[in-house]
């Protein structure tokens, strides 16, 4: 390859591609296609980016506005992008959160917090680099962080209304 | 000591959701990797720009892939992307040309050529009597002449047109075989030569067919 050998792919999809699909999936309701395209492109590149994983954040949130930017009823796919009752996590063994209803409540906040939490938690990306994709400070971030957690904290604390479909 | 513990629930509360995996079952990372292969033996230049229909990893529909195995690669597509550009700047260029020889071209040398032609003030009823009454364009006068007439004329006849002898123009020997046919053409004779007279036009079909058949010798053996 190019500028990127299959191994770094290989690491790179295994470290990120489930966490970007997720981050994909807060904007558009076809996540894996936008993600595959990303890391299509990253093939593409002469060099390694500096920041690989900043990069592919960041061709991801672009490529998952513009497809939801083109379709026509973007407000209904973006609804129905955040409200699918597709599972976002898998079944994990710590019975601390119930994975179905984290991702009710996640999908319950707004973009901005949504998209900062999934990026911070699952992402692993500082809050810099989160401001560097968002376009904010890094103070919005940090307090759209804040915001994110205490609603979900409050929200998890109450059965969630929408219960998932997944068999268990 | 509120926040303290605040603090620590909420570290909690982050650690138990950051716990949660997500699917990694999304991806077909399989396909993925083949994709990728086949980007890589592309240089740069061919893969960008090139998209073919893929079908999408999940079953969804139908995704753009750039540079996909749906994509006909063995084309050239530099010749592609060049084809467009290469043909915008020879039309550029031809169009060019074409505006420069038009403003430096020279003017038109042509003086325009007037013909003052007195309009027909007799009745015209009365024309197509007279000129069906007398056929022969010499003896008609020359008020009954025509634009007709003036488009078969010459230029040296347009020259001329008020003193010309209307019956040597082209345009009155066109009428005259028009209306009578090609053996109202009087033949002139303008010499003779070993007694035969010489006649100024060809013979006719039927002159032809005379000469052939009085010839010596003609006639079925």
């Amino acid at each position: 390859m190019a500028g990127i050998g299959p191994e770094i792919l290989t690491r790179l999809l295994d470290e990120h591609g489930a966490a970007l699909v997720l981050y994909a999936q807060q904007w558009c309701d076809a996540p894996e296609d936008v993600v595959q395209e990303a890391f299509l492109a990253l093939v593409r590149q002469p060099a390694l980016p500096e920041n690989v994983v900043g990069w592919l954040y960041r061709v991801v949130r672009n490529g998952a506005i513009n497809s939801s930017r083109t379709s026509r009823r973007r407000v209904w796919r973006e609804t129905a992008a955040a409200n699918t009752s597709e599972p976002w996590f898998k079944n994990s063994l710590d019975d601390r959160l119930d994975a179905d209803e984290a991702a009710c409540a996640l999908r319950q906040l707004p973009i901005e917090e949504r998209e900062t939490i999934v990026a911070r938690l699952w992402g692993g990306l500082s809050f810099e680099e989160i401001a560097q994709l968002s376009g904010s400070s890094t103070s919005t971030v940090h307090r759209w962080y804040q915001a994110g957690l205490n609603s979900l904290r409050e929200r998890l604390g109450v059965v969630c209304m929408k219960k998932s479909n997944r068999p268990k | 000591m509120h926040e303290e513990k605040q603090s620590a629930e909420m570290k909690q509360f982050e650690a138990a959701l950051a716990a949660l995996t997500p699917r990694t079952d999304r991806l077909d990372r399989d396909r993925l990797m083949f994709l990728a292969g086949q980007q890589s033996v592309l240089p740069s230049h061919f893969g960008s720009g090139q998209q073919s229909v893929l079908p999408s990893p999940i079953g969804r529909g139908t995704q753009r892939v750039p540079g996909g195995e749906g994509g006909t690669i063995a084309r050239p597509i530099r010749s592609r992307t060049l084809a467009w550009p290469a043909a915008f700047a020879a039309m550029t260029v031809v169009a060019a040309a074409l505006l420069v020889m038009l403003v430096v071209r020279p003017g038109s040398k042509d003086a325009e050529n007037v013909v003052k032609y007195p309009a027909s003030q007799s009745a015209p009823a009365t024309d197509a009597k007279e000129t069906t009454a007398s056929n022969d364009y010499a003896e008609q006068p020359r008020k009954y002449r025509t634009y007709f007439d003036l488009a078969f004329l010459s230029g040296a006849d347009n020259r001329k047109i008020g003193e010309a002898d209307p019956s040597h123009s082209n345009a009155a020997l066109l009428r005259q075989i028009l209306a009578k046919g090609v053996d109202s053409w009087k033949p002139r004779e303008t010499g003779a030569i070993d007694g035969k007279p010489i006649i100024a036009r060809p013979l006719t079909n039927r002159e032809l067919m005379d000469q052939l058949l009085n010839q010596p010798g003609a006639g079925p053996s």
